[in-house]
């Protein structure tokens, strides 16, 4: 941090006797280039200014005439390209749905301090602030269109990597989740947000899905042979269910690899409500009847919802990660994680944690009476070829008790 | 998101915070009206610097105090809501944690519009606003006898 105390760091707060204690703070831990605004358009002023652009906002939310929350739109709209700190006298959810506003909006959040402010709550969120980002804007993503993903679907370029999913109880490994990854000849790895959706829209997700299915049930088979029994788990949305013929198409699928339809687990979530139910209700009872199984994916998130447990015969249910992440430390986030796996458990279904990002969570997993976890802290999702590797070494992890890996494991 | 805190964690590292760095007795603390060591523990030491915070928050409670009061007679719920939010914050920053915590039952009371609920909470508001200035006052008094002319 010692070289970036000469950055311009603007507080902003209302009351003037607060706004003179936080900028004596940021002097106190060595801060040169200090401003101070008692309202938000003079703030926004400094982030239009032609130099010293502020790269660090301390931010009060509660503030009469633009809010703290206000702020933060106008700052989108400036193209604010530093970072944030909300500073407040509010209740944690409140500071908390404030965070997560402020993240969609792509602005960096370094954390929240509560009033009084600890001098050491500050540096420990300044020791983890990265420097200024060079542009707000990063190079634009960039579209493919439909034709380009069609012949990559024709031509072997969507390939699966697969992530991990272990016991809770004992750590071993009893399944994979496919995640299809885009191997783009020029532009290397391109990631599904950026084509799913181009699938969807030009009726390319049946030509897809299969491609995925036929590849997890390839390597799923490997796997078997090399003496790995592994349940492989592939997403099907709600809203591809539309076609009678798929249950035929998975079977046959499934028996040309050799890989038992115990084995295969279809992870279905929903994006959109949808009108007429009946359809994707007929397809997933038929693959349960074909001894498919069945799991709710994300669930508590979107319409992956309380009425789909109801409707469709699910035997595994997945907690967003949502509801896993942080929950030992925030009753919010662990109230729903319980209310959530006490209703799966009641409908006697097997329970997977989504989102196990460190030691922490997964230690309130282990006294959760939660089935299976998934998520960084165990493994990212890696090509097929590199999980051999991957499970010796968690294996080894896991005989030494899981022993801290480092800080960001991922 | 780099080191969120979140409850209750914060409040016990905050704790230990407070007891690592503030080894001074705190006894009898919670029953003075505005407890230095607050306002020390993220200033510092310097005697020159703590006597102008305090001389600063002075100012403002005496201002802010005011508006209360007005918005108290003009039954004006919004006004009382913004002022003793302002009030809290400075107040808990500077070690008054009885009057940050009267201001935040207003705050809770004007925020939630039941105004005529707030005449006992008023009442007890005034008394311990009375209480933080004669205390602020002897220690600048103090203060300025201990200081080199």
């Amino acid at each position: 941090m010692s070289g970036a105390l000469d950055i311009h760091v603007v507080v902003l707060d209302d009351e003037p006797f607060m706004l003179k204690l936080l900028a004596r703070l940021l002097v106190n831990q060595g801060f040169t280039n200090i401003t101070t605004c008692d309202n938000g358009q003079a703030a926004l002023d400094l982030v239009d200014s032609a130099e010293n652009v502020p790269a660090l906002i301390l931010c009060d939310l509660n503030m009469p005439g633009m809010d703290g929350v206000e702020f933060v739109r106008k700052l989108v709209e400036h193209r604010y390209a530093g970072s944030l700190i909300l500073v407040s006298g509010e209740d944690e959810r409140i500071l908390q749905s404030a965070r997560k506003l402020i993240q969609a909006h792509h602005i960096e959040v370094l954390g929240s301090l509560h009033k009084p402010v600890s001098p050491h709550m500050l540096s420990d969120l300044m020791a983890g602030w990265k420097g200024p980002r060079r542009s707000l804007n990063p190079a634009p993503r960039k579209r493919y269109d439909a034709e380009r993903l069609r012949h990559a679907i024709h031509h072997g370029e969507l390939i699966n990597h697969y992530q991990p999913k272990v016991s809770v109880a004992t750590g071993q490994l009893t399944g994979v989740e496919a995640l299809v990854r885009w191997q783009h000849p020029s532009d290397g790895m391109v990631y599904p947000d950026q084509f799913i959706g181009m699938a969807e829209t030009h009726g390319l997700m049946d030509a897809l899905t299969h491609a995925v299915l036929a590849q997890a049930f390839t390597d799923a088979a490997a796997w078997s042979r090399q003496g790995l029994q592994l349940t492989m788990a592939v997403n099907v949305s709600m809203d591809n269910l539309t076609v009678l013929e798929f249950p035929e198409f998975v079977s046959a699928q499934a028996q040309v690899a050799g890989v038992a339809p115990q084995r295969i687990v279809l992870e279905v979530t929903e994006s959109r409500l949808m009108a007429d139910l009946r359809a994707p209700l007929e397809i997933l009872t038929r693959l349960r009847l074909r001894r498919f199984r069945l799991s709710i994916d994300d669930f508590g998130t979107g319409h992956s919802s309380l009425a789909q447990l109801r409707d469709a015969p699910f035997e595994q249910l997945k907690i967003d990660q949502s509801f896993v992440h942080g929950a030992h430390a925030d009753e919010t986030i662990r109230a729903i994680f319980f209310a959530s796996l006490g209703l799966a458990k009641e409908l006697g279904m097997e329970v997977v944690a989504e989102g196990v990002e460190d030691q922490a969570d997964w230690e309130f997993l282990r006294q959760s009476g939660c089935d299976l976890a998934q998520g960084y802290y165990i493994a990212r999702p890696m090509p097929a070829a590199e999980l051999w590797k991957w499970h010796a070494a968690w294996q080894q992890r896991s005989d030494a008790g899981l022993p801290f890996l480092h800080k960001d494991a991922p | 998101m780099d080191d969120y805190m979140s409850k209750p964690a914060p409040l016990a590292d905050l704790q230990a915070l407070l007891e690592k760095w503030l080894p001074v007795a705190q006894t009898g603390a919670a029953s003075v009206p505005l407890d230095v060591q607050v306002l020390r523990a993220q200033v510092g030491d310097d005697p020159l610097m703590l006597a102008e915070f305090l001389g600063d928050f002075q100012v403002s409670i005496q201002g802010l105090a005011q508006d209360i009061a007005q918005a108290f007679a003009a039954s004006d719920a919004r006004a009382m809501d913004v002022a003793a939010h302002k009030l809290k914050s400075a107040a808990r920053a500077v070690g008054a944690r009885a009057l940050g915590e009267v201001c935040a039952e207003m705050e809770n009371r004007s925020g939630a519009g039941q105004m005529q609920a707030l005449s006992s909470v008023f009442a007890r508001f005034q008394a311990e606003v009375q209480a933080v200035q004669a205390h602020l006052a002897s220690i600048l008094a103090s203060d300025s006898r201990e200081s080199p002319p």
